[in-house]
């Protein structure tokens, strides 16, 4: 039988399918807050998540499923639910999710949804915010300077990233960006890094549009929220004078959602990896791409065409390797292991400094031939991270209060002008990524050659926006263009 | 001394009133929504203050277009008792309708002289159901200790004319963070689900 749809129903459905793991005679509905929740961390916020835990979510269990249950902080926030299972199972059965293990990996939302009405959508909504809506002040939109609510969603149910969109689109809260799991989503530079495995699908909503369309239960995240949006307004405060203006530059919903692709990313090595499913196998160049090849009826596929042309003209992508920064020994290994790369003839120049700051961060150097080089901001990139290791100081730290790369480019001439005079650039002799080393630290910069690079797509699907297909690159692709040397 | 209190008074009672409409509508939108699957009923709300009972239930009447005797005879023997809110739910099928008297406090905790206020509001309007609202707090432990002992108390029963009337409270904390309310366990009716129930009860058994 049916439990009726109602809005503590909803919460508690919202609460089990964003943290709930259920076993055979436990079930627990996690809360990932292990250090934003940390009891010493901030004792008081740790009990105000109690209170709402207790608040919220236990009576409601008790009313609904006949469970006892008790919370638990360390290792991190939970509660735990132990005896009959029946009542709750079947209730899950009901709504086609299958009541065994994490439920978010696998449940899908789009029957629980369809018997709410608005209230219970809220409801809903806030549950899942409230378990997984991560609002740490650190989450924000760069461009503008807003701070996120952050629905990370671990595992790979792609599905109910989508359905939650959806979800938040109906209570008039556009989404910001998903930052899906996907390489071409987390490692856009480098074709080797393998940290986009686990990292989850993040969806993120700006603070302000969510708090003022949806909202969460639990005060302490309220609260948080708040603050956020206190640090927001002071940041802003310059830009933006009044709320109207605010409203002017709010975020937009799907299709006439502004696509800004910045830069270009690296053709990741596991584009065809088996976590992924097929469906969003391939190279991406855009959140809203992989929105798209899911089937979202809202992806601004206008947009994505446009973008897509410029692909298969050679832009947007690099079949080598965009950016990369580590110790020397780690970089020449791969160098080795790379035999395009490690084929080839290098020139050892030094850094050519008063050619590198003059220049604009999108123009290129070291070229031959029209838009074949390499971009200067990355060089700099380069230098900056070298010497900035060789301070100990780590890279997203700013350097004297600066964090414009040309700036700090500047105060290294300045200050630690030594360090730059060790740097080595090493430059092949055909357009392959280019090495700049102290010996100690190194950085790979790959080229930017659209006129071979588009003899590489080999398919460009306009209708269903499934991924693009690019061959690897070879020694008698770049005997196409001109020597460097 | 004592002007000082009545300025503290004054300023706690203006403190409440803040709150009476996101109040009003939160309890609107989530009966109604509890409400949807037990039947056709029709929910809406009204803020009485700074007028009386039965004004309220004279502009609820008037904007739902409803004609019941029951309301109307309700309107005569409702005059100045000044209540917060009210609840009107009318099941539109059989015309019958039910009126919740809420009334909101903004103090640290509830106590009996609150209750007692709202039970006199319920028996002199004959209202079956009240729901008591604190303003980020809850009940005294004294008074938790009260109802704990005695569980009647928020489950009168009274005699009138030979006919059994059931007086029925509930107790709710409104977050003002959140924007939320939270139904306490200490009252007869313990949640929203026995609350909407409760309700529909009433409705039946008139």
């Amino acid at each position: 039988m049916w439990l009726a749809m109602d809005p503590d129903h909803a919460y508690i459905l919202g609460c089990l399918i964003a943290g709930g793991r259920i076993g055979e005679k436990r079930v627990s509905i996690k809360f990932p807050f292990k250090k934003w929740g940390k009891i010493t961390e901030d004792p008081l916020r740790a009990a105000n998540i109690f209170r709402s835990i207790v608040q919220h979510i236990q009576p409601k269990l008790k009313e609904l499923y006949e469970l006892d249950s008790y919370p638990v902080p360390e290792p991190e926030w939970q509660i735990i639910c132990e005896g009959d299972l029946t009542k709750l199972s079947k209730d899950l059965v009901l709504y086609g999710i299958k009541p065994q293990g994490i439920l978010r990996e696998h449940a899908s939302i789009s029957n629980i949804v369809s018997r709410m009405d608005l209230v219970c959508k809220r409801d809903f909504i806030a549950a899942i915010a409230d378990v997984i809506g991560s609002v740490r002040p650190s989450h924000r939109r760069f461009d503008m300077g807003h701070t996120i609510v952050s629905f990370e969603i671990l595992g790979e149910n792609f599905h109910l990233v989508m359905e939650l969109c959806h979800l938040l689109r109906e209570l008039g809260c556009p989404v910001d960006q998903i930052l899906w799991e996907h390489p071409n989503m987390h490692c856009g530079y480098d074709p080797w890094n393998d940290k986009w495995i686990n990292k989850g699908n993040k969806l993120r909503v700006l603070t302000w549009d969510f708090v003022r369309n949806a909202s969460f239960a639990f005060g302490s995240k309220v609260v948080a929220a708040e603050r956020n949006l206190e640090i927001e307004m002071r940041i802003l405060k310059e830009q933006i004078k009044s709320r109207l203006q605010r409203r002017e530059i709010r975020n937009e919903f799907c299709p006439k959602k502004c696509i800004q692709i910045k830069g270009i990313k690296t053709v990741h090595k596991h584009e065809f990896h088996e976590r992924l499913m097929p469906k969003v196998q391939g190279h991406f160049i855009h959140f809203t791409h992989i929105c798209a090849a899911m089937g979202c009826p809202y992806a601004p596929k206008n947009q994505l065409k446009r973008k897509l042309q410029m692909v298969q003209q050679g832009y947007l992508f690099n079949p080598f390797v965009v950016y990369k920064f580590g110790d020397y020994y780690e970089i020449n290994k791969i160098v080795e292991s790379e035999p395009i790369m490690a084929h080839r003839k290098y020139k050892s120049i030094k850094v050519p400094i008063n050619e590198i700051v003059t220049q604009k961060d999108s123009s290129l150097i070291f070229k031959k031939a029209k838009n074949v080089g390499y971009r200067v901001g990355f060089i700099k990139d380069a230098i900056n991270q070298i010497v900035k290791a060789n301070l100990g100081i780590t890279r997203r730290k700013k350097l004297n209060g600066e964090s414009n790369r040309t700036e700090i480019l500047k105060i290294i001439l300045r200050k630690y002008r030594k360090y730059v005079e060790d740097i080595n650039i090493f430059i092949p002799e055909l357009p392959t990524p280019i090495i700049i080393t102290d010996y100690k630290w190194a950085a790979l910069i790959g080229p930017e050659n659209p006129l071979v690079y588009k003899k590489l797509v080999t398919k460009v699907d306009f209708s269903n926006f499934t991924g693009i297909i690019i061959t690897p690159i070879e020694e008698k692709h770049l005997c196409l263009n001109a020597r460097l040397i | 001394m004592f002007k000082r209190k009545i300025n503290l008074d004054k300023k706690t009672r203006k403190g409440e009133r803040t709150y009476y409409n996101e109040i009003a509508t939160w309890l609107k939108d989530h009966v109604s929504a509890t409400l949807k699957d037990l039947g056709n009923y029709l929910v809406d709300v009204e803020v009485c203050y700074p007028k009386d009972l039965s004004e309220g239930i004279e502009r609820l009447i008037r904007r739902n277009k409803i004609s019941s005797a029951e309301l109307q005879r309700k309107i005569d023997f409702t005059k100045e008792l000044k209540v917060d809110i009210i609840l009107l739910i009318y099941d539109v099928a059989s015309e019958r309708s039910e009126i919740v008297i809420c009334e909101v406090k903004r103090k640290e905790g509830l106590s009996l002289k609150d209750c007692s206020q709202l039970l006199g509001y319920c028996i002199s309007a004959d209202c079956n159901l009240g729901l008591l609202i604190n303003v980020d707090g809850g009940l005294t432990d004294t008074f938790r200790n009260i109802l704990a002992q005695n569980t009647t108390l928020t489950h009168i029963v009274q005699m009138v004319n030979d006919e059994k009337k059931i007086r029925k409270m509930a107790f709710l904390t409104w977050e003002s963070k959140t924007k939320r309310g939270i139904f306490l366990p200490n009252g007869f009716i313990k949640n929203l689900r026995e609350f909407s129930q409760d309700i529909v009860n009433c409705l039946k058994q008139k």
